[in-house]
């Protein structure tokens, strides 16, 4: 039975060319004639040269890039260049779609056209913070999708910082940086299964948001200040930062069915205002949730049972999750990985994300998750 | 560090969440508390109403004969009532009935059931010593001639102590809408014959 050879493998060293060397050196070993290269570049590598390096290491174009400040290759966490090398068997292929800058006025429709057209396919999307437009984006993208239920588009937002004025969760591809769009892939003749683990537990009753604008909430219930409810959470700890906060990410419930729908990370406190890593709007429901890294492992685990129960055998795992969920699992973060790769068997390619993007729990919308850990596992046909 | 900063979290967490369960549970019961009293009440008077009365009575019959106890049904009807409507108007006549069930109030305490039946009819459930009642009743009467004395607003009254005789009704009849009918029929009884020996019908 032949399948999709799909191989990871990673440098850490401080030289993006030298790292793309060693990385070049085990794949003439291990595949080479791969078909095609997921890269993820950490932003410290001088973005101006990995269209140039990677063409001079690889002598491709079949390729595509990205800015995460770490990546997953099987259970290691990479702080360099990773890369997923697969080369089909049958009759699987990967097409790249792009839109350079999501302000363009066509850009929306562009991209629903070509995912309405290709609906039996899997789309892979990898996006830029896009001056935090790109859940927006999203959001109306899933208005324009035209067929149900929208159960193959999956992706995260790369993770980088901000250097020289600009934020650094840039996409690569053959001759192209993508600062302010995203890159889709699109894969052809292949099985998959997408899963979703949230893995914090809600707690309490619900909140009611009464004042929101973008990703700020400023009021809850009887017009109460909600950074006032915040910043009592915080009260007794010495020297407080926002990262503790990600303990307690915010639950949002789906308006029609109630169900836990996405998870919000605070971003910031300011006295008027909560600032989250998503947005927030007027009349969503909201619980908070407690993160116990057992509990987000477990969920962790019945995800990939479910994903393993639908694919059987996958050739390769992707992975996106979320940077502060990382903080949270503390020593345990490579566990999460070790999950999904001894329950699925299979090679595991994946990065730190500043949000994700997947299907709804019944498959009716896309979403922009905070938090959360997604997975596809990816089989030829 | 972490496992103190998390616990710290939490515990503030629980209590946010607490102070909400609190908030929430406090709003639920003034809001029961809001339906109930509506669900109890006559909108007009304030007066409880003929369903909380029955209610009430019946309890009562059967902790006056568990302990002992006695007690009076008082039913009032007014005299000359409907004058006042047809010549002044309903919202005259809502007034008159508002200061009859301030007049009954005041003359029972506040563990006494005053309650309307309906119309201009009145009915309260007491524990007062029988030298009492009937000069009670009397200026009870006396007050609410006051009211309209120009339409010649009287009251007329009848009452039943209770459970004197009761042990017969029980005895005869089980079904607890039964025995609260015969008890108010008895009284009305008592309150017609009355009014027509006010009248000088008799």
């Amino acid at each position: 039975m032949l399948d999709m050879i799909a191989k990871t493998l990673y440098s850490n060293k401080e030289s993006l060319y030298f790292a793309l060397v060693e990385i070049k050196e085990k794949l003439d070993e291990l595949l080479p004639n791969f078909d095609f290269l997921i890269f993820s570049f950490h932003p410290k590598y001088d973005y101006h040269d990995i269209n140039y390096f990677v063409n001079k290491v690889f002598s491709t174009d079949k390729w595509v890039g990205f800015h995460a400040v770490d990546s997953f290759v099987n259970d290691e966490i990479i702080e360099g260049v990773s890369v997923l090398a697969l080369k089909y068997e049958k009759d699987a292929s990967i097409n790249v779609f792009f839109v350079e800058d999501i302000s363009d006025k066509d850009s929306l429709e562009k991209t629903a056209n070509y995912l309405n057209s290709n609906q039996d396919k899997l789309h892979i999307g990898i996006a830029g913070i896009c001056e935090e437009q790109v859940d927006f984006f999203i959001e109306n993208l899933s208005d324009l999708l035209t067929y149900s239920p929208v159960r193959n588009i999956v992706g995260g937002l790369s993770s980088g910082y901000r250097k020289n004025g600009e934020v650094l969760t840039f996409q690569f591809l053959d001759k192209k940086v993508i600062k302010n769009g995203f890159v889709i892939l699109t894969f052809d003749k292949v099985d998959f299964e997408i899963g979703i683990s949230l893995g914090f537990k809600p707690y309490g009753i619900t909140y009611e948001i009464k004042k929101a604008e973008g990703y700020k909430l400023f009021l809850v219930d009887e017009e109460k200040n909600f950074s006032y409810i915040v910043q009592n959470i915080l009260k007794g700890i010495d020297n407080p930062v926002v990262e503790y906060l990600w303990y307690i990410p915010i639950n949002i419930l789906d308006d029609e069915d109630g169900y836990v729908a996405t998870l919000r990370t605070i971003k910031d406190i300011h006295k008027d205002y909560v600032e989250f890593f998503g947005p927030v709007k007027v009349g969503q429901k909201f619980k908070f949730s407690f993160g116990e890294k057992n509990d987000i492992l477990n969920e962790d685990l019945e995800t990939a049972l479910k994903v393993k129960e639908s694919i059987r055998y996958p050739d390769f795992i992707l992975n996106f999750s979320c940077i502060a969920r990382q903080y949270v699992l503390e020593d345990k973060q490579r566990e999460e990985n070790k999950i999904y790769i001894n329950t699925l068997n299979a090679p595991l390619f994946g990065f730190f994300t500043f949000g994700e993007i997947g299907p709804d729990k019944f498959f009716k919308k896309l979403k922009f998750y905070n938090e959360t850990s997604l997975i596809v596992g990816i089989k030829e046909k | 560090m972490r496992e103190e900063i998390k616990i710290t979290i939490l515990k503030n967490l629980l209590e946010e969440v607490t102070k909400k369960y609190d908030h929430f549970i406090s709003q639920r019961e003034s809001v029961l508390k809001k339906t109930y009293q509506m669900a109890i009440r006559d909108s007009l008077t304030g007066l409880y109403n003929r369903h909380f009365f029955i209610d009430r009575l019946y309890h009562e019959i059967e902790r006056s004969i568990r302990e002992n106890l006695n007690f009076y049904i008082i039913m009032f009807d007014l005299d000359n009532f409907k004058p006042i409507n047809d010549k002044h108007g309903h919202l005259k006549g809502d007034e008159t009935l508002k200061k009859v069930a301030e007049i009954l109030k005041s003359n029972f305490r506040s563990y006494d059931i005053v309650a309307r039946l309906g119309g201009d009819e009145f009915i309260v459930l007491a524990s007062i010593g029988e030298d009492n009642i009937q000069q009670r009743l009397e200026n009870i009467r006396h007050e609410i001639e006051k009211i309209f004395p120009e339409e010649n607003l009287s009251v007329s009254y009848g009452y039943l102590k209770l459970p004197n005789g009761l042990k017969d009704i029980l005895e005869k009849h089980s079904n607890k809408e039964e025995i609260i009918e015969i008890i108010l029929s008895e009284v009305d009884s008592i309150m017609y014959e009355n009014k027509r020996k006010k009248k000088g019908l008799i």
